[in-house]
């Protein structure tokens, strides 16, 4: 018994190819859009590589409200309040990502109130990096964003996180020109606001990050006494003030 | 003729693929700004969807854009035609997850980003058109004989 030769069929070819396309590319592609979804980011030191966080809520936060160098809000606002703060303390971390944008939304927006940023650099080599390239952004009058976005991307104390291409990162996602804030962060003058706050904080008597004076703009000023995470208690300061 | 001009539309598209991905992967390593008319390019550059594990995804295109051109130059017949258009297809699908990343969550436009979205749908067309105008016939495509 003898079988004919029958020759491939050139469509059953063709629907064979189609099919191995199709279950190939919809694997590959699912795999390629689970990896990429979301913050990968395991914490401790940011990579290198890795992508910013925090840049739309900074910008939501932030949007329409005036800046100038290292202060946020219309500069005839009855009352402002002062902020010491390390760059690198995990309780700044925390009072800017959880108290502060309430504080913002509710008196600094609606022209009550002005913030003063003032940074201290107890912690160590990062503190100064960051808070030069922090008073470098206060020159386009970004310093806000900056601080803000380096706040949602902060790193572990002391770990040498405060590169160059970390700060060029943060000047991107802040739309700081880096050019211009990278040629201004290294001189002296980037540094003088840094000896105020130093200053200002040795006046105030504060020893610890964050920690707030507050007072009618133009002071004098007071220490303010508060638990961080207490939204409440700022705005009752604030009122009393406003009173 | 009509897998020759086909061919010669995947090379054209693939090479000016490589060209988008290429500046953004300078770009991104030279740790400077995109020129962007939209506004929106820093924003996207820096979101979380702009790598994958570390690696940007302006280098991930990059890659595609160069294995698909390796696919069109290198392979023949039907594994240049199946290899090409999945590749083709695998980028197109990818870019459309990350363009909808763009418009609804990131809210900010890249136009290199979308540059390249276009690119690549029009490679899927492309060289699935060739694919399926093969026939599935074995052996030399007429790009085969383009020198």
């Amino acid at each position: 018994m003898s079988t004919a030769y029958t020759p491939p069929n050139p469509n059953k070819r063709r629907n064979v190819m189609i099919a191995a396309l199709v279950g190939i590319v919809v694997v590959v592609a699912a795999i390629l859009i689970l990896v990429s979804s979301g913050d990968n980011n395991s914490g401790g030191v940011p990579a290198a590589n890795a992508p910013l966080s925090g840049i739309k809520e900074t910008k939501a936060m932030l949007e329409g409200i005036p800046q100038q160098g290292n202060a946020l809000g219309k500069k005839n606002a009855p009352v402002t309040m002062i902020e010491y703060a390390d760059y690198q303390c995990p309780f700044c971390k925390q009072y800017a990502l959880g108290t502060m944008p309430v504080l913002i939304n509710d008196y600094v927006r609606t022209g009550k109130l002005r913030m003063e940023f003032q940074p201290l650099q107890f912690i160590g080599p990062d503190s100064e990096t960051a808070a030069r390239a922090g008073t470098a952004a206060g020159q386009q009058n970004l310093e806000w964003n900056f601080t803000h976005l380096f706040y949602f991307n902060q790193g572990t104390e002391r770990t040498g996180y405060v590169t160059d291409a970390f700060i060029n990162k943060l000047y991107a996602g802040a739309g700081v020109n880096a050019s211009k804030a990278n040629a201004y962060r290294t001189t002296p003058a980037a540094a003088v606001p840094l000896a105020e706050a130093a200053a200002g904080a040795q006046k105030y008597g504060i020893d610890s990050t964050p920690s707030f004076v507050v007072g009618p703009t133009g002071g004098p000023y007071t220490k303010l006494e508060v638990d961080i995470g207490n939204a409440d208690a700022f705005k009752s300061a604030f009122d009393a003030l406003l009173k | 003729m009509l897998d020759r001009r086909l061919y010669r539309t995947a090379i054209a598209l693939t090479v000016v693929g490589i060209a988008i991905a290429g500046y953004l992967t300078y770009v991104h390593y030279a740790g400077i700004q995109p020129a962007c008319s939209t506004g929106g390019c820093e924003t996207v550059q820096t979101s979380e969807w702009a790598d994958v594990y570390g690696l940007p995804v302006a280098v991930l295109g990059l890659i595609g854009y160069i294995s698909i051109l390796g696919s069109l130059l290198v392979l023949r017949g039907d594994a240049q035609l199946f290899v090409s258009a999945a590749l083709s297809l695998v980028g197109f699908l990818y870019s459309g997850y990350l363009t909808y990343q763009e418009l609804f969550t990131i809210k900010a436009i890249c136009q290199w980003c979308v540059g390249s979205a276009v690119i690549l749908t029009l490679l899927a067309i492309v060289t699935l058109w060739r694919l399926l105008a093969s026939g599935g016939a074995a052996g030399a495509t007429e790009a085969d004989n383009v020198s």
